[in-house]
């Protein structure tokens, strides 16, 4: 399994000077001392749905391209977790923001958003669950990074009337857990890779992290 | 233009303070290095200066006016560029005016102004990592200049660059800071550094930080590397890393 987890932290290795660049971003700062319009938030949060059911079908590859039954069953469970769980959370979040379910059946998705997830998408296509993992940790990691900061710099962000609870929600352990879990499952499907392969997993690493950047871009500017 | 005025400041779950009745002022216009041993309290100044953290006992202002009534009074460059690596040069120049909501075409103009300033007018449409280090801390400056404030707070810069570089960054920033009208507040742990940049350089002395030695640098403005091996400098080289030493020591 060594060689698998090593490649693992390759990927994350590979991409972290970026993420470390989110903590500055504009949109992630108004998050975390409670400036951002709620406008902002709201567009994000739609796109946010859009983007998860993309995100969804990207695990869905993976099971469907699977060998191993066991890793199969994790990406299934990916799955499940996103379309009956988490898009429910974002679902209540959006109650409270005045989004009505017609609002989230007319969301246009921004350009930059249907890109990262139709290159994700691409990568699963061509690849195996290896490029899955690579194309879905960015976004999973990241988040838990960001939060994790905003928390380290102003204990009280969790507290937010508004930010608090997304804050709250990607600083948690549970989180961090379930990111563990990714990053193991991660490791599995990269223990028999050549060096060549590992390269291009982090190439779709730094990739989708670049997209990331771009998502908060488009989510401050209202772009679509 | 700054002054601190009885700063005290314990962080919090801290048994002793880090600095206590803390004054000292910089003059408008002026060049000014902060070297301290590691722990002295150089980066607590700063975030401080920047309302980063909250100011317990005494003041500061900046040009007569107390810091907490103020907003984007100060342009923070960090060691690390920190730039956006998917946005252009020219976007990332713009981002602190944009966070300003300054209108599109005045950010496009100044941007436009600040890249031909550092020289970098030709890679306004490339990316960061098209980019050399030294490159990129130029574009760094060209953002913090965006930013607008009169007083720039530079925390050691170059610190990440070789020797190499680092050495004419210095003098690149010499000229452009001949050319503009700031006030430069600088950290820097390098006592050649601080001399060949600065009017006067200030060393944070004492646990908690009590007092800052001022030091004059008797250089002329236009100066050129060869000066640093005057007897006169050499001599308050030596006097600086002494200091420091014993500082370190305590």
């Amino acid at each position: 399994m060594n060689k698998g987890y090593a490649a693992a932290d390759r990927i994350l290795e590979g991409s972290r000077s970026i993420w470390e660049t989110f903590h500055d971003h504009p949109f992630v700062r108004g998050i975390a001392d409670g400036t951002l319009p709620k406008e902002n938030f709201k567009y994000y949060m739609l796109q946010d749905y859009v983007y998860l059911l993309d995100y969804a079908k990207v695990f869905s590859i993976g099971a469907g391209k699977a060998a191993d039954p066991v890793v199969g069953r994790h990406f299934s469970g990916y799955v499940d977790q996103i379309m009956n769980g988490e898009l429910n959370i974002h679902k209540a979040y959006m109650a409270k923001l005045g989004i009505t379910e017609q609002d989230v059946r007319e969301v246009y998705q921004a350009l930059d958003n249907l890109s990262y997830t139709s290159y994700m998408l691409r990568c699963a296509y061509e690849g195996g669950p290896a490029e899955v993992c690579a194309a879905i940790l960015p976004c999973a990691i990241s988040y838990e990074e960001i939060a994790v900061e905003m928390v380290r710099r102003d204990p009280a962000c969790v507290d937010h009337p508004f930010y608090g609870e997304w804050i709250r929600g990607y600083a948690d352990p549970g989180y961090h857990e379930a990111n563990t879990a990714l990053r193991d499952l991660t490791a599995a499907c990269c223990e028999n890779l050549s060096e060549q392969q590992i390269d291009h997993l982090v190439e779709i690493g730094q990739r989708c992290s670049l997209y990331e950047g771009r998502f908060w871009d488009l989510a401050w500017e209202l772009r679509r | 233009m700054l002054e601190f005025q009885n700063v005290s400041f314990t962080y919090p779950g801290a048994e002793a303070p880090i600095m206590e009745n803390l004054s000292f002022s910089v003059e408008a216009g002026s060049f000014v290095s902060i070297i301290g041993a590691s722990g002295s309290g150089k980066s607590t100044l700063f975030r401080l200066l920047n309302s980063l953290e909250e100011l317990q006992e005494g003041t500061i202002t900046v040009n007569g006016r107390d810091i907490r009534s103020l907003s984007h009074y100060t342009s923070y460059m960090p060691q690390q560029d920190l730039l956006f690596p998917w946005r252009t040069v020219e976007k990332n120049v713009m981002l602190p005016m944009q966070v300003q909501k300054v209108p599109k075409e005045e950010r496009k103009r100044v941007a436009a102004q600040m890249l031909a300033k550092v020289g970098l007018t030709d890679w306004a449409n490339s990316y960061p990592r098209e980019l050399s280090g030294g490159m990129r801390q130029r574009v760094s400056f060209a953002r913090t200049l965006c930013a607008g404030s009169d007083l720039l707070l530079l925390d050691e810069p170059f610190s990440a660059l070789d020797s190499i570089t680092r050495i004419s960054l210095q003098e690149w920033l010499r000229e452009q800071w001949e050319s503009l009208d700031k006030t430069i507040l600088f950290i820097t742990h390098d006592v050649e550094e601080a001399i060949f940049l600065s009017e006067k350089i200030l060393v944070l002395t004492g646990s908690p930080v009590t007092g800052l030695k001022e030091f004059t640098v008797p250089l002329p403005g236009k100066r050129t590397r060869e000066m640093l091996l005057q007897g006169e400098i050499q001599q308050l080289k030596e006097t600086l890393v002494e200091l420091l030493r014993s500082e370190a020591a305590e």
